[in-house]
């Protein structure tokens, strides 16, 4: 079984203002879910009532099996600080928004064998390191990697829609 | 490790005046897109404050031109003090952005991405030699293209920011480069 991250480095955004945070979660809840990830929140760490606000931090993660020999995995993580749900009016209506900083990192992977059947023995170990190296790497790369990396820019894009962000064009269109 | 050469470092270009963000990031991400490079956000952060907005983005796009080259340009941009602003630029109400743009352009070309060349110290040895004697004349001509794209996209960015230079804010101010 052999990882591949799809990006060197993960996708950051970074944002200080007013935000809706329960909108923002569910949209890439939704997001993950409409493309059939199996979506599971790894981590919800609140610390409640520091004197500037809450410090919430929330890792969630999609799998999904592509194929009988390629997996999906990816993975966002929030980091919010000095966050406080605030009263607010829109468009004439009164409602809430969390006022504070908010760090969203986006990671993608892509796994070969996740059946493991390439782990038995030595021989179908090389076997499957073969595989991986020379005769799939680029099959790979172009249907598989570049795929779901234009799919994460895509996301990524969307949720600076959502935050309402200036530089909120699509880099994949 | 692949072997970086910096080809083009520290340009920078500053505007103070109007500007539309959201169709100048557009532009910028068009145009790596039609030159076939793969786009690479490393950062993308904004901050709101009562008085302005405060907007910094780092982009790294990269191109694979051959299995051994690779061109990445990055462009880092710092946006101060931005307010929004209504002008009418033809007869038509635009919703614009006025304040300080500082950009800053760097072109790394990349060899031996995949690090095919580096596992033993003969292959080091032999990509090495191969470099000096064999591949010189690719990789000068690898260069030069990526320096002279990465002064287009510069010049993309400062003839986008000059179309707003000479307009008018509401209340009889110009904006000024």
């Amino acid at each position: 079984m052999a990882s591949f991250k799809v990006f060197g480095a993960p996708l950051k955004i970074r944002y200080s203002g007013f935000f809706d945070w329960g909108g923002l979660y569910r949209l890439v809840w939704d997001w993950l879910q409409k493309r059939q990830f199996r979506v599971h929140e790894k981590r919800y760490k609140d610390k409640p009532d520091t004197p500037l606000g809450s410090e919430i931090e929330v890792d969630v993660t999609g799998e999904r099996e592509v194929t009988e020999y390629y997996k999906y995995k990816v993975a966002v993580s929030y980091h919010l600080w000095e966050s406080k749900e605030v009263p607010v009016i829109i468009k004439g209506k009164q409602g809430r928004r969390m006022r504070g900083r908010i760090h969203i990192s986006i990671e993608g992977e892509v796994i070969t064998d996740w059946q493991g059947r390439f782990k038995k023995n030595g021989l179908y170990k090389a076997m499957g390191e073969f595989l991986d190296k020379v005769i799939l790497k680029y099959d790979r790369n172009i249907k598989y990697i570049d795929p779901l990396d234009k799919d994460l820019h895509r996301l990524e894009a969307e949720i600076k829609k959502f935050l309402k962000m200036e530089t909120q064009a699509s880099s994949v269109g | 490790m692949a072997e970086k050469k910096i080809v083009y470092q520290d340009k920078f270009v500053s505007f103070e005046g109007l500007f539309n963000l959201k169709d100048l990031f557009r532009t910028v991400v068009n145009w790596f897109n039609e030159h076939g490079y793969d786009m690479f956000e490393n950062k993308n952060y904004e901050q709101v404050f009562e008085d302005g907005k405060k907007i910094v983005f780092e982009l790294i796009p990269y191109k694979k031109v051959t299995d051994y080259h690779k061109f990445e340009i990055r462009v880092f941009a710092v946006f101060e003090n931005l307010r929004e602003v209504e002008i009418e630029i033809g007869g038509v109400k635009q919703r614009l952005l006025k304040g300080r743009a500082d950009f800053t352009f760097d072109a790394t070309l990349v060899t031996d991405y995949e690090n095919r060349w580096e596992g033993r110290p003969s292959y080091f040895f032999f990509r090495a030699l191969i470099d000096k004697f064999v591949y010189k004349s690719y990789t000068e001509k690898y260069e030069s293209q990526l320096v002279r794209e990465a002064k287009e996209i510069q010049e993309e960015i400062k003839a986008y920011l000059n179309m707003f230079r000479y307009h008018a804010v509401e209340g009889g101010e110009k904006s000024v480069m």
